[in-house]
This record gives structure tokens, sequence and C-alpha cells, in this order.
């Protein structure tokens, strides 16, 4: 028997394994041997520079700026998308009026989650052109009309949006480093929460729904509100969830490529003047755009230094949230 | 990007050598079926006498390989190519293929020693030049610059060509390349708009200026741009330079001489570029808007000049509203001081053509040329096509399109052509310059901010000592 389940096993793992070594790992070693090397990505011939293009990433204004860009995603995007979708399906699945017997949503809850989770189903370019439509820059835009027909914008000083590079929040300089928060950002955040929401109330929803009903009756039944019950009952409960969402999260923050690449001006995507720039933007741009002969090797530095940089932010997050006790109910 | 003749790009050179080695194995069966059959067709003598009306010594009933790149174009001026030079040399059959990766399908050819007798070298990849002539495979294309016209022997062909069109076929001083189709950029416009409007075509920054006045009163924006793809206002400065500081100016900054952002030429265009914002002759919002709306705001009179290439009628053809007949103007003065006289304009030859000195008819390859370059060809050229050729005159009279007609035009009144070279040498300054033009004409900027940013990157640049440098001469 057992001789007779090993080939059985293998033969199951062995094309999966082939394809995470070949499209995965592969990929990844390359990577690391070319960040050290002086490889222009189409000759067979480089030589070997040891740490060299990790020591001219420290000296990389652009890459530190997108270093600056990632944080102020990595602190925004997860914290707002994980409270609306928390908000939300709390709503959904056990905010409706306690006027009735019984623990349910508020009306139309099934509605509002299809609308919430619609984003979800999109794909990345639908969005992009979805959105671009909705910040354009003259009275065609969504936002700039509305606001026009509101007197609040005058017709010939349309806001620009996706290409307005001015911080809103005063900007931080530490030596080559930059901290700022241009509106260009910002509005990406904006649609990556909008395109988040739903999934993470599904994934809310989903947890919720399997909480007992009778806790929540207790709890209501010894006179908590809405908010009480959220805060004491829900939020403890979800712990776990919350903990992956936060995770999930963090990581689509330090990548954030599709977005900066479909949505804002320039070659590549990233402007205006650099606005928008990201980790992985920014490495794209150097890896094919750049001047300098071994721009793919120096690329793939900075990809290296952003495979880090995740890998720090997951370990980070699985020690902060590790699980205390679990509650089986 | 534009590839400089000066400037064999080494990734294109290093990439031939790779798939040279790889394409080896595949070529030598297909040599020898080639041989094969060419033993058989070679009935006329290869060579005839070289006389004024074949200059090159095409020799009687001999078959000719010509292989064009199925492009933009189209294969309609190849057939018509064809069909002439088979009209010409009755019995000489002409083989005509067409390709659309020319370095992918004829590099194992010249590998194999039995390249075509004329190659249109164009396409997403091309045969790199430069390899190419170290190994002795192309023919100098002086001779046939200097052989006589197709329609005046007493005119050399190189005298029917625009200016430009020798210089960017250079190969360490040589011409190796003939680059046969001429792009038209510059300030582009809706001629029918200006006739209503009484709106005349500015020379000079003072009648700008009038004009753009004019125009804000009718409600319309006298400059847009095509706002997130800097790209193409990073050509406005560069031609803005050239009219304030001409060559000279030009020099400096592809040389990355220190402070070459700094002088007045950069000076005048920067504070040109503020001025045009600070008093709302930009459209608004222009910033944040892409090409097509920006173009499509051209053609519904919503502003008044866009620069842009001469593709920009083809592209724009879906939405172009009747009436509407686009013309492109030449970039105007922009101080009393300008070294460059107006009417210069900025215009690349493209789509080359070269001929391997390895084919079995290298003259009739030249021969093929020498016809395309003729009156009647090349007028069928910029008729199929609807774009020019670099043949001086070849559109004149043609009515078929009056951006075709407008822009040959203004080639021909040129007195001299605007050219940088740093846009395909050091891409982080095309990126940076556009980056800050496009703030300024977003008025989120300032002249000295614009000079200071671009003379930053220059310098980075010209620190770098990964970044090949490159020297311009001329």
């Amino acid at each position: 028997m057992r001789n007779g389940r090993a080939p059985f096993i293998a033969g199951f793992l062995f094309a999966p394994i082939l394809l995470y070594v070949v499209y995965v790992l592969i990929p990844y070693a390359r990577t690391a041997y070319f960040s050290v090397t002086d490889f222009n990505g189409f000759s067979p011939e480089y030589g070997f520079v040891g740490l060299g293009n990790y020591l001219e990433l420290l000296k990389d204004e652009v890459y530190l700026r997108a270093i600056g860009h990632n944080v102020v995603v990595l602190t925004v995007y997860p914290i707002v998308t994980i409270l609306l979708a928390l908000f939300f399906a709390f709503m959904l699945n056990v905010g409706g009026r306690g006027d009735k017997a019984g623990i349910r949503g508020v009306r139309g809850s099934s509605v509002y989650k299809f609308i919430f989770f619609f984003p979800q189903v999109l794909s990345i370019a639908i969005v992009a052109v979805i959105w671009r439509r909705v910040f354009q820059s003259n009275d065609g835009g969504m936002i700039n009309s509305a606001l026009m027909a509101l007197g609040l914008v005058e017709e010939d000083k349309p806001l620009l949006f996706l290409a307005e590079s001015d911080s809103v929040i005063p900007a931080i300089h530490l030596g080559d480093f930059t901290l700022d928060a241009p509106v260009v950002l910002i509005c990406l955040i904006g649609v990556a929460i909008w395109g988040g929401v739903g999934f993470y109330l599904v994934l809310f929803s989903a947890a919720m729904q399997s909480i007992p009903k009778d806790i929540y009756e207790a709890a209501t039944l010894d006179g908590a509100s809405r908010v009480q019950t959220f805060f004491r009952v829900t939020l403890p409960l979800l712990r776990e969830h919350v903990s992956v969402a936060w995770i999930y999260l963090g990581i689509a923050a330090l990548d954030f490529y599709a977005l900066v690449i479909g949505l804002t001006p320039g070659a590549g995507g990233g402007g205006p003047n650099n606005a928008s720039e990201v980790m992985s933007s920014w490495m794209l741009t150097s890896a094919f755009r750049s001047s300098r002969y071994d721009g793919f090797a120096f690329a793939c530095a900075m990809g290296m230094s952003i495979a880090l940089l995740t890998m720090l932010l997951a370990g980070a997050q699985f020690r902060l949230t590790r699980s205390r006790d679990k509650l089986e109910f | 990007m534009t590839v400089t003749p000066d400037s064999p790009s080494e990734l294109n050179r290093r990439t031939v050598l790779r798939r040279a080695a790889a394409a080896g194995l595949l070529a030598a069966p297909a040599i020898s079926a080639l041989a094969a059959c060419s033993s058989e067709d070679g009935e006329g003598s290869t060579t005839g006498e070289k006389t004024e009306a074949n200059p090159f010594g095409v020799g009687d009933k001999q078959p000719l390989e010509v292989a064009f790149f199925n492009g933009g174009f189209g294969e309609d001026y190849a057939k018509a190519d064809a069909a002439a030079y088979e009209a010409k040399w009755p019995g000489s059959k002409v083989e005509l293929k067409f390709s659309k990766l020319i370095l992918t399908d004829y590099q194992p050819r010249f590998y194999g020693g039995n390249p075509p007798d004329l190659l249109n070298n164009s396409s997403p990849e091309t045969i790199p030049v430069g390899p190419v002539i170290q190994g002795g495979q192309l023919r100098d294309l002086t001779e046939l610059l200097d052989a006589p016209s197709y329609d005046d022997p007493k005119v050399k062909v190189k005298d029917t060509l625009v200016a430009g069109t020798v210089e960017s076929g250079l190969f360490s001083g040589k011409m190796y390349t003939l680059n046969y189709a001429y792009s038209i950029y510059g300030m582009w416009y809706d001629e029918a708009l200006f006739a209503t409007k009484g709106y005349t075509v500015p020379k000079n920054w003072d009648e700008f200026t009038a004009l753009a006045e004019k125009a804000k009163q009718d409600k319309i924006a006298a400059f847009t741009f095509q706002g997130i793809h800097p790209w193409y206002l990073f050509n406005v400065v560069n031609e803005f330079i050239w009219m304030a500081g001409g060559l000279d100016a030009m020099m400096k900054i592809d040389n990355l001489e220190p402070n070459a952002w700094k002088q007045d030429a950069v000076k005048v265009t920067a504070e040109r570029l503020a001025e045009m914002a600070a008093k709302g002759w930009v459209q608004a919002g222009a910033a944040g808007l892409d090409h097509t709306t920006t173009q499509q705001a051209v053609l519904d009179g919503k502003a008044l000049f866009i620069w842009c290439g001469s593709w920009l009628e083809g592209e724009m053809a879906k939405t172009l509203p009747a009436g509407v007949k686009l013309a492109v103007a030449p970039p105007w003065n922009i101080s009393a001081s300008d070294k460059s006289k107006y009417g210069a304009v900025h215009a690349f030859p493209g789509e080359g053509f070269i001929v391997p000195s390895k084919g079995k008819n290298p003259a009739g390859g030249l021969e093929f040329l020498r016809m395309m370059l003729g009156k009647e060809q090349s007028r069928k050229f910029a008729e199929l096509t609807k774009s020019l050729p670099v043949v001086k005159g070849a559109a004149d009279g043609l009515t078929i399109s009056n951006a075709l007609t407008s822009a040959s035009k203004v080639a021909a009144a040129a007195p001299e052509v605007i050219s940088w070279r740093y846009e395909g040498w050091y891409a982080p300054m095309v990126t940076a310059v556009g980056a800050a033009a496009t703030d300024l004409l977003a008025g989120k900027s300032t002249p000295a901010a614009f000079m200071a940013a671009a003379q930053k990157v220059a310098d980075e640049v010209a620190k770098d000592e990964k970044i090949v440098k490159q020297k311009r001469t001329a």
C-alpha cells in the first residue's frame, strides 16, 4: 500500500512542483543572481559587481520617494479597506433594526452585497478606463462636471486629480529620502479601496455568519447597542480574519503596480513627475527605460529589495497578530 | 526613440550576434534550397554596360529579390514599384517579399551570405547596420547619391532629396541607409477654422500673443498638448530651444555641456511656456488629458494648435469632423533675438532601405531604389500611403489629403531642419524635461525650477559612468 501511494502522490505533485520551480523559484534565483552583476538584459556576457547595485539603490532619489509612497499606501489602504469592509459586513449581517425578533442585516442587504462585490469582478484594465473618466481633468470628467455644475470649480480651472502632484501632507525630507502623499497617489488609494472593499466584505460576512446567532441574541437581550455588539462581540471573534486581510492588503499595498501603470501620466506611469511612482513601477522603468547599460541588473536589485521588504512586513504581521487562544464555537 | 546613425545600438548588435548563433542551424538547408533554384533562372548577363540611363550596369533579364516591411505603409506601393521595375526591365522578374519582422526573417540570410538585393530595413526589429557594415555586407549608397536621377540625367539623385535625408542614413560618415519616408512634426491646426475666424498662422511671438488673446475672446484655447504623454511636450521644448538658440544651443544640450540648460535659449523657452500657462492660453486641464482627447479638442475647434507628427490625420481619421482641414505649421519664433529663422522644421526621415553587397543582383537593388526616388514612383508612394517620401516635391499638387499637402509645403519651404540627438541617447532626460515642461504648462512651476530640474538630470547623466556618452559634432 505504502509503495503504491508514494508514486501516486508524487505523480500529482510533480506537475505543480515543476511549474512552481520553473515559473517561480528559478526566476527568483535568477533575479537574485543578476542583481549582483552588470547584466543588461540582452547580452550573455556580464560581470560580477557585488553589492554595488544595492548601494546605489540607497542613493536613488526616485526609488526612495517611491518607498515613501508605498509607506503611505501601506498606512492608509489596509486600514480604510478593513474598517469599511467590517462596517459594511456588520450592517449587512447583524446591523438590521432590532424592532423584530432575530438577528439580520439591513433591508436589501443582498443587493448591497452584490453592488459592493461588483468591482472585484472587473479586470484592472476596465477599472482604469472607468476611473480615468471619473477623474478626467476637464468638463468631461465625472467629478469635475459635477463640481462645475454646483459652481464649486471654475470651468477654466478643472481639478487635475491624476495629474496633480501637490502633496496633501507637508513633504518630509530625510537626506535623499522623501515622504509625501501627492493627490494622484490618494486618488489611486481611493480606487484601490473601491475595488477591495467588496472582497473583504464577503470574507468578513462569511466569518460573521459562522458566529452563532445566540451570542448576538444574548447581547441584545442584555441591552447591548449595535456599536457595543460590534466592538464587544463581532470584532474579537473576527480577529483571525482581520489579520489575514491585513496581510493580503499589506502585500497588495507594496505592489500597486497595475493601478499606477493603468491610471497615471507618463511613459510607464508614475507621473506626473514621479508623484505616483511606487517601488514596482520604478523597477520596471529602471529595467527598460533607463540609459544605464546595466539597467536590468539594477532593477533586479530593486526587485530583491521589494521582495525583502514584503517578507519583513508579512513576518511582522504574523508575529503581531499571532493568535492567542482560539475561541471555539 | 530615434536611432541615430553614429550610435550603433549595443543591444541590437548583441541581439543579432546571439540570434546569428541560434539561426545558423536553420539557415544552412534554406541556403542550399535557394541556391538550387537560382541556378536555373540566370539567363541574361549579370552585369550590363554602365551608361547614363543605366548607371549601375544592371544586367539584362536579371531576377531581383526585394523584401519590404509590411507595416503602416502597406503593400500597395511596393507592388507598384515592382510592376514599374518589371516594365522598365522586361524579362527581369522581381521577386517581391513582405515581412513583419525584418530582423528575424532576414538575419539568417545575411548570416548565410545570401541576402536579398534590396531590403526595406524597417519594422519593430531591424537589422543593425553597424555589425553588418563591419562584415562588409552592405553597399555604400554614395554611388546612388551621385548617380543621375531617374527623370533628369543632369540632376544627381542626391539633389532630388530633401535636406537631412543623407545625414539620417550615415554610419561612420558613409551613407548605407536610404530613409525613404519623411515625417514632419510641428504645430497642427484646423485651416478651415482659421479661415472662418479670420485667424492667421503666427510667425513670431508677438503674432502668437495677438492670436492667442483673440482666440481667448472667442473662448478657444490657443494651445493644447497631449498632457499625460509628456513626450509630445518634450518635442515642443526642443523646437522652441532650437528657434531661440539654433544648432549651437542644441549641441550644448546634446553634448551634456555644463549649464547647457541654463543658457538663454532655454530660459526664453521656459519663460514662454510659463507665459502661455499664466495667460490662460492653454486648454484647461490639458495636463491630465490623453492624446486623443487633446487632439480631438483641436479638431472640435476648442483649441487652435497642438504639436504632433504627420500621422495625426490618420490617427484621428475616425473622429475627424467633416469640414476640418488639418494643416501643419512650423514652430513660430519665440523672441526677437532668435538665432533660427521662421520656417525651420523638425522632420525625420525614416523607413530605411539597404542594399546588401552579397546579393545576386546588387546593381538591380540600386536601380530599384533610384527608380523609387524618381518622380513617378515617389508620387505613387505619396498617393498610396498619404505620407511624404524624401523626394523633393513628390506630393506637389496632390489633393488627396490636406494634411499631406500642407506637410509637403512646410518641408519644401524649410530653411533648416531642427534636430536633437539626446532623445535617443539619454532616456532619463526625455522623462525629466517632459515632466518639468508639463508642470510649467499646468501652471505649477517656474522657469527657474524648470531649468534647475533639467540641469540636475543632465548633470546626473553626465556624471553616471554607467551611461555610455555620445558626441554630437554637427
